[in-house]
């Protein structure tokens, strides 16, 4: 059980996810990236850039260096596999010396999140983990960032493009939670809300376990909470939509696992500031 | 702490077959013998031999295990041995990869990629991936297995297993994670690299003058790290500590490193500061040294941005000249070797090393083993899209 003190929503966003298995327009698509440099992105890396960029939507602006206590974890289960297929198929047909050399980057898993970073000026802790449960695994793995003060700011996305078999239901798409301190939001703490990242949500504390019946719930952890069965994508939508009361979402953790996340509201008497995608010069 | 180790490498399928061949100089690099490389300007790799591997696919061409599995599970499987694990207790796996299970693409006849993929290929495309290389590793040590996790942290990926199993002992959230990384001799690998220009024509240099490039190889490497306390209990020999991990990203390139090393300074430092220690305190630096230019020098940048100031910086060296570019497996096989040195005394040299490189004016320990006696050794690794991991180890006083 992993218990915070001090971690926050500061940000979600969603790209896709149809539950009728509808793909992402393209011209959706890219309206929705908003900086330059998106063009040698896979896909699903695309789809990772749009949503990360909903969840900062309070940025007036990116940064001009990329600032180290700023981090991304990934999760994916398949954001290289049709890069991969690609790469094979025009080494097939054309031969091994006619592939162009920079899609091969594109066919392992942590570039797109080296682009993510790149592009939305981040330089702290980067990770990228795979799996049925890899949106979980992420949120978990940005919280604990967050929890031990490696970075202050991380994007927790997950994302995956439409791959046979391998999103069979749902759509393809991308969800993108960011995490910070709650430092000066509690009330009573003495600190200005900053106007840049109000806080959607508190997340309480993540239990994991082996397996469904491992989970080890404290008493304050989250069973004590009503139940959603979900992943990062249902808590981006949470934070976006609001949360009267406590709720815990549940759902795969990693290869093999399974994760609760007991979710509060955030701090009352905040007010979300308006909202518009950032840019870069 | 770290209890026990397992490694399958082109030098030996043992820590004490890796510690020699590291020390006396004898590489695991030799013609390709995996598939024909007469479309490329290079021929030689870093392969375990073919014994060591089983048939990947039956008599009608149907998947049986993949070269990257078979690796894996040898490696993990003999880590838990060399633990003594018993299996009764709660064990996590985190498997680090880069390519995840590249046997099936690999080895598609002709025409099979083409769009649009057929059902065949659709399903050998989604067991190349990390989440089932790892969920067939772990299928291999069941029972024992909790939670299992893919991390595809590219030529990083060893330390970020390490650094994630560090975090979850610390946090309580595990007692014991078996971690590590792995990745199979690929022909997609090797055409990607060699289309980027990384692979050397003959040999890996790193840090001399004359390099050229990588040998890419292959392996996997596990080790077992638990929490002291219920490692002690269960009369476990504390091998080394594993003390600090730091996570960075260079934000720069996709796959070349910034030039001025500073993403990599970033990660050493942060290892540093979370395993406790000072600069001043680590006595050798086990290096990423892939032998590529722009790696060397930016690596080299690094080291002297976090150690340049001392009057005794601490040597690095890096042991890719004989054991290849293992990729995700790299740092887990070169985690295998640190402890190896902090329990030794001795560490590897730099081997190949012909000619001495003003961009990479360090002590890279050229050619011949030293005795160090470490107490503090850290672990560098660094991957595409700039993802920097980089891990402490120190000797576990008796």
């Amino acid at each position: 059980m992993h218990r915070f003190a001090d971690v926050h929503v500061t940000g979600a966003g969603t790209v896709g996810l149809d539950p009728d298995g509808h793909p992402v327009a393209d011209d959706e698509l890219a309206a929705a990236i908003t900086v330059r440099g998106a063009r040698p992105l896979a896909r699903a890396a695309r789809l990772a850039l749009a949503a990360s960029l909903r969840a900062l939507a309070d940025e007036q602006r990116l940064p001009d260096e990329p600032d180290p206590r700023a981090a991304v974890v990934l999760g994916t289960r398949g954001a290289s596999l049709l890069p991969l297929a690609e790469f094979a198929h025009v080494a097939d047909a054309q031969g091994p010396t006619r592939v162009f050399p920079m899609s091969f980057p594109n066919t392992v898993a942590s570039v797109h999140a080296g682009y993510l970073c790149t592009l939305l000026r981040r330089s702290g802790p980067v990770l990228t983990l795979c799996g049925p449960g890899a949106g979980l695994e992420a949120l978990l793995e940005a919280a604990l960032i967050v929890a031990t003060g490696a970075a202050d700011d991380v994007l927790a996305v997950e994302t995956d493009e439409a791959v046979p078999g391998l999103v069979d239901g749902v759509g393809e798409g991308a969800a993108a939670v960011r995490l910070g301190r709650g430092a000066g939001w509690a009330p009573g703490a003495g600190g200005e809300a900053s106007p840049r990242h109000p806080p959607l949500l508190r997340v309480r504390s993540i239990a994991t376990g082996g397996g469904p019946d491992e989970l080890r719930l404290g008493p304050d952890g989250p069973g004590a909470a009503p139940t959603l069965q979900g992943g990062l994508s249902d808590v981006a939508r949470l934070a976006a939509a609001g949360l009267p009361g406590r709720l815990t979402v549940t759902g795969r953790l990693g290869v093999r696992g399974s994760a609760a996340v007991l979710l509060e509201p955030g701090p009352p008497g905040v007010d979300a500031q308006p909202r518009r995608r950032p840019s870069v010069r | 702490m770290i209890t026990g180790l397992g490694v399958c490498c082109p030098l030996g399928r043992c820590p004490a077959d890796l510690e020699a061949a590291l020390l006396s100089g004898r590489a695991g690099v030799g013609p390709v013998r995996s598939f024909d490389t007469d479309p490329f300007p290079t021929h030689v790799g870093a392969e375990v031999p073919d014994e060591w591997l089983p048939a990947a696919r039956d008599a009608s061409g149907a998947p049986l295990r993949g070269r990257a599995e078979s690796l894996g599970v040898q490696a993990a499987t003999a880590a838990l041995t060399h633990a003594r694990w018993s299996g009764g207790g709660a064990l996590d796996l985190v498997v680090g990869t880069t390519m995840g299970e590249p046997t099936w693409v690999d080895t598609w006849p002709a025409g099979r990629a083409a769009p649009p993929l057929s059902d065949v290929a659709a399903q050998e495309l989604l067991l190349s991936a990390p989440e089932h290389l790892a969920d067939r590793i772990a299928s291999a040590l069941d029972p024992v297995v909790g939670r299992c996790s893919a991390a595809a942290g590219a030529c990083a990926a060893g330390n970020v297993a390490l650094g994630m199993a560090l975090g979850r002992i610390r946090s309580g959230s595990a007692q014991a994670v078996l971690a590590g990384g792995v990745d199979g001799f690929s022909r997609i690998a090797f055409a990607g690299f060699s289309r980027l220009g990384a692979l050397a024509a003959h040999a890996c240099r790193p840090f001399s003058a004359d390099r050229d490039g990588l040998v890419l190889g292959e392996g996997a490497a596990f080790l077992l790290v638990e929490e002291e306390q219920a490692a002690r209990s269960r009369g476990a020999t504390a091998l080394a500590c594993l003390s600090g991990s730091g996570w960075t990203c260079d934000a720069y390139h996709p796959t070349s490193p910034h030039p001025t090393g500073a993403g990599a300074a970033a990660a050493l430092a942060a290892a540093l500061r979370d395993a406790g220690r000072l600069p001043d305190t680590v006595d050798w630096v086990c290096a990423h040294g892939t032998g590529t230019k722009a790696n060397d020098s930016a690596e080299v940048a690094a080291l002297q941005a976090v150690f340049g100031h001392l009057a005794a910086p601490p040597p690095a060296s890096s042991i890719k000249a004989v054991t290849g570019h293992g990729l995700g497996a790299a740092s887990a096989i070169e985690a295998v070797a640190c402890v190896a040195a902090l329990r030794s005394g001795v560490v590897p040299p730099t081997w190949n090393h012909r000619a001495a490189d003003p961009a990479c004016n360090w002590d890279v320990l050229p050619n011949a083993p030293a005795r160090l006696d470490p107490q503090v050794v850290v672990n560098q690794a660094y991957a595409f899209g700039g993802c920097n991991a980089v891990v402490v180890l120190e000797r576990v006083q008796p």
